[in-house]
């Protein structure tokens, strides 16, 4: 072969198209995962706010419970008013498992923004959390607040006594301020009470939503014009399931299930009382509890604690409910030594198109379901196993040492499709029983609270 | 253009390609695909709308159809760039795609004239045998694969998360002067193997033992084949047709963690986990490009005018599940703590075929002894070959219109100027718009994954510019 003039310029041609494509910026290239969207499915986050603890701590500063004391704080709810994040709580105590509890309403501002330290989203109470009065004294018990403003009024539908009825309360917009909102007028009449077979005489942790998407035949209710939708536990203390009503102005409400049966909610004795729940426990792997002796001859499973949001998809609007599985009556506080029955409650998810059809996301118990687990959303699912009884896949603990139980949700969609946020309650026996000893510095010297709380999670894009 | 073969040529002819194929069997590049299939090969097809089976003639060839090699009559070189930049959306957010640039390159070389044969009284020629030499160099990067959790929403067709290196080595004969055939093979290097573990305990009786690992792979090649025809059955008619293999990367790589007994407590005598082996196994599919067959045609209108038209089958329906898909057994003392857990198979994509039609133009209006100007356009329309994402899958593919246009600049007779380089001099450019229209994923249970509902689609720009040289 012959060197010829073209030659050397072929050469650097080829060097040339050789060399380019070893250059570049290695790492931090795009790969087309921002901004992806979010069903409020999660997956949620909880965020750490005692760094120095060796597990996560995820109890909000303000609305944690100190190991000193005996009252617990529950049953969150959140509005998001004028751009503020208001919260409202219950504040429960009981001398014994077997004693009524105690229990007032307390209302407070939530600042969430940018993390620092170990987290990505900060959430603190913003001042100091006030009861709230009712005008009338509506008991010594009045808990599970849901809260919203609908037609120039806030309003608020809570749980009175240990799931006696459901009582309405409302307050003016001028009443109900960022900086305050604790003055409410009590409605004289109860809103709901347990007059259904399936109630077993108690109700209670109602959630309400004003909304479009019902059922109500276009007869009743023009389509198109919102109603206000009730979500409620019956049989609060043994086989708890989750109930529905209905109504037009938030004060009579009218009971209802898929099979079309209805009944008044607030008669004792109504002509019905065939009316069924519209959700009930039937995902094995984790809204029931296995060491209960009598599984497998009787019905042990629970749902409860509702709480729905009306989420808008680009294509519809629908409805999701957040619930409790596995929790019979309230979470107790952490104890040592833990007592040797306990269950493992978590946080799962469902969707309706009507409001009174609901379907759950899926689980492991489901064998012919190609995919993920979804349910429960909020749980711990330790890989050990060392009860063999138990079905396989179930995310219940093997011993109540180890019990971490998240119960009674509030999400809030902040930004649509986009990010979500969570407050729960929480008890934590690992914290109690293994956690204070893995801080640093110990536990009684960096400040965290230990086992009970409300803890805050966030689920999608951070928009701040 | 007249062939004129040299010694000197002849042998650059026979080294040349003896050393193609030493790179071939080196290197890792795959037949041309995804940026290829998307972007094109030279600006002056590109701004065609790639609709050019049926016409093709230099080192586009390559990849539209080898055939058109052998049409060359003099050596050619051509370098070429190009910047895809994506805007994909999905519920109004964008969501970040990365942009997709690199350089096209290649050579031609003059075909070497073996003149007739005759069989019989019939005589079949002249025949000529042309090659070449192309790639494509991704310039961010040599290549990239990103495996992504399957239930993640991703654009299909115009993600850019699968990019490498495309090297191609074509070959093509004249059987008549009306009728060209081609053909090119290429290799993907294939992987599979991975680590094996043994984790000891810290005992006395192990000492002078330890924890330990090896990594052990294999790579084969694994062969693709491309091929292609071109006719002129009638002065100003051209026909052409290509078939491109289906390009499919596996990879395989397993994981095994030998475990010795666990005695946990140092003082106790016996184990409390015995022997336990963990198996992994995960297997992945990356770099999927369909089969395809392009029918083409063209029609010359005189000098200053050609006009063409492609039918491309793609064969969508053999495109597999793209997320790591893995088993995992335990056996032995482990196998007691921990679960065996199911391993549900991922859903299947279900794609189908899909025909895309494409039509070009190139208008010469400015024909001169000394320069050419040239128009080009194009237009091809891609359907999604993905069904809608009503449930796990969440692999979002819009129904596509590609727009393209762009310029040529042939400077003719510029040896005397430019001693080296014989001519013409052929600077092209081009502009692609696809227009993604607004796709649906309404799902069957909107709580059934973490993304729910969807609206999604968006846009790419392509730009480029291509540079030919003749000797």
């Amino acid at each position: 072969m012959y060197l010829t003039k073209r030659s050397p310029a072929l050469v650097f041609l080829l060097a040339t198209a050789l060399g380019c494509g070893l250059l570049g910026d290695p790492g931090g290239e795009p790969q087309g995962n921002r901004n992806l969207p979010g069903s409020g499915v999660g997956r949620f986050v909880k965020q750490d706010f005692y760094c120095d603890a060796e597990f996560v701590q995820p109890f909000v500063p303000g609305l944690e419970d100190p190991v000193d004391e005996s009252w617990m704080t529950g049953e969150p709810c959140m509005v998001l008013q004028d751009g503020v994040i208001r919260v409202w709580v219950e504040r429960r105590k009981r001398s014994n498992p077997g004693q009524a509890w105690v229990s007032s309403i307390h209302t407070g501002v939530l600042r969430v923004g940018r993390g620092t330290e170990c987290r990505d989203v900060d959430a603190r109470l913003d001042g100091p959390l006030r009861e709230i009065s009712f005008g009338a004294d509506p008991g010594p018990q009045a808990g599970a607040p849901t809260v919203l403003r609908s037609e120039g009024l806030y309003r608020m539908w809570f749980t009175q006594g240990d799931g006696e009825a459901i009582r309405y309360a409302y307050a003016r917009e001028a009443d109900c301020t960022p900086a305050d909102c604790s003055t409410w007028t009590l409605h004289p009449e109860p809103a709901l009470v347990p007059n259904q077979d399936w109630e077993r005489g108690t109700v209670g942790s109602p959630s309400v939503v004003y909304t479009a998407v019902h059922h109500l035949p276009g007869e009743l209710v023009r389509p198109g014009t919102p109603v206000y939708l009730m979500y409620y536990d019956g049989d609060v203390y043994q086989d708890r399931a989750i109930g529905h009503a209905w109504s037009l102005d938030g004060m009579t409400w009218i009971k209802a299930d898929p099979q079309g049966n209805e009944a008044e909610a607030s008669t004792p004795a109504p002509a019905a009382r065939g009316v069924q729940p519209v959700l009930r426990a039937d995902q094995t792997n984790w809204e029931f509890w296995y060491p209960d002796p009598s599984y497998g001859s009787r019905y042990v499973g629970t749902v409860g604690q509702p709480h729905v949001i009306v989420h808008r998809t680009p294509l519809r609007t629908i409805l999701l409910m957040y619930y409790t599985g596995n929790l019979a009556g309230k979470l107790e506080r952490p104890v040592k030594p833990p007592p040797p029955q306990g269950r493992d409650a978590s946080i799962g998810i469902a969707y309706s198109e009507d409001g009174v059809i609901w379907e759950k996301a899926p689980s492991y118990s489901e064998r012919d379901v190609i995919a993920l687990e979804i349910n429960p959303i909020m749980a711990e699912k330790l890989a050990i196993v060392i009860d063999l009884d138990k079905p396989e896949e179930s995310v219940n603990v093997f011993s109540t040492f180890f019990i971490i139980n998240e119960a009674a949700p509030a999400v809030l969609e902040l930004v649509p499709n986009q990010f979500f946020i969570m407050l729960w309650e929480q008890t934590d026996h690992v914290n109690l029983n293994v956690a204070p000893g893995l801080a640093v510095p110990p536990a009684e010297e960096s400040g965290y609270p230990g086992s009970s709380g409300i803890g805050f999670a966030y689920a999608g894009n951070i928009p701040f | 253009m007249r062939t004129n073969v040299r010694h000197g040529s002849c042998g650059f002819l026979v080294v040349g390609p003896l050393l193609l194929v030493a790179l071939v069997i080196s290197s890792p590049g795959p037949l041309p695909a995804n940026p290829l299939d998307n972007y094109g090969f030279g600006s002056k097809w590109v701004a065609m709308g790639g609709a050019v089976t049926a016409i093709v003639d230099d080192v586009g060839a390559m990849y539209y159809n080898p055939a058109g090699l052998v049409r060359a009559e003099s050596v050619q070189v051509s370098i070429g760039y190009f910047f895809a930049d994506p805007t994909l959306k999905i519920n109004g957010y964008e969501i970040g795609e990365d942009a997709v640039s690199g350089i096209n390159a290649g050579f031609v070389t003059p075909p070497m004239n073996f003149g007739t044969i005759k069989i019989g009284s019939r005589e079949i020629g002249p025949i000529k045998m042309g090659g070449g030499g192309g790639l494509h160099i991704p310039d961010k990067r040599v290549a990239r694969t990103l495996a992504i959790p399957y239930d993640q929403p991703t654009f299909v067709l115009y993600g850019a998360r699968n990019q490498r290196m495309v090297l191609m080595t074509p070959f093509s004969f004249q059987i008549f002067p009306w009728l060209q055939v081609g053909a090119m093979v290429s290799m993907h290097m294939r992987t599979s193997g991975g680590p094996e573990f043994v984790i000891r305990e810290n005992r006395p009786e192990n000492r002078g033992l330890w924890s330990e690992g090896s990594i052990s792979t294999t790579q084969r090649p694994s062969f693709f084949a491309s091929a292609g025809v071109e006719a002129q059955p009638m002065k100003n008619l051209h026909l052409g047709f290509c078939y491109r293999g289906k390009n499919e990367v596996v990879y395989k790589i397993p994981m095994k963690v030998h475990i010795e007994p666990l005695h946990i407590s140092p003082e106790l005598p016996f184990p409390l986990l015995g022997e336990s082996l963990i198996d992994m196994n995960t297997v992945v599919y990356s770099f999927f490009a369909p089969e395809q067959f392009s029918f083409g045609a063209g029609y010359d209108f005189g000098k200053r005018c050609t006009l063409t038209l492609d039918l491309t089958l793609e064969r969508w329906s053999a495109f597999r599940q793209p997320a790591p898909e893995g088993a995992t057994l335990f056996s032995g003392g482990i196998a007691v703590l921990v679960p065996q857990n199911p391993n549900y198979p991922l859903p299947p994509p279900d794609f189908h075929d899909i025909v895309t039609p494409a039509v070009g133009v190139e208008v010469r209006p400015f024909l001169y002894p000394h320069w050419e100007l040239v128009f080009r356009g194009g237009y091809r329309y891609k359907p999604s070959p993905a069904p809608e994402a009503t449930g796990w899958n969440n692999f979002l593919a819009n129904d596509t219109h590609i727009f393209s246009g762009g310029l040529g600049l042939n400077l003719v007779q510029v040896e005397d100027t430019l001693k080296v380089i014989r001519g013409p001099v052929r600077l092209d450019v081009h502009v692609q718009y696809f227009w993604l229209t607004e796709g649906r994923a309404l799902k069957e249970n909107p709580v059934a994954d973490a993304y729910g509902d969807m609206v999604f689609g968006g846009s790419v720009i392509n730009a480029g510019a291509t540079l030919t040289l003749e000797f």
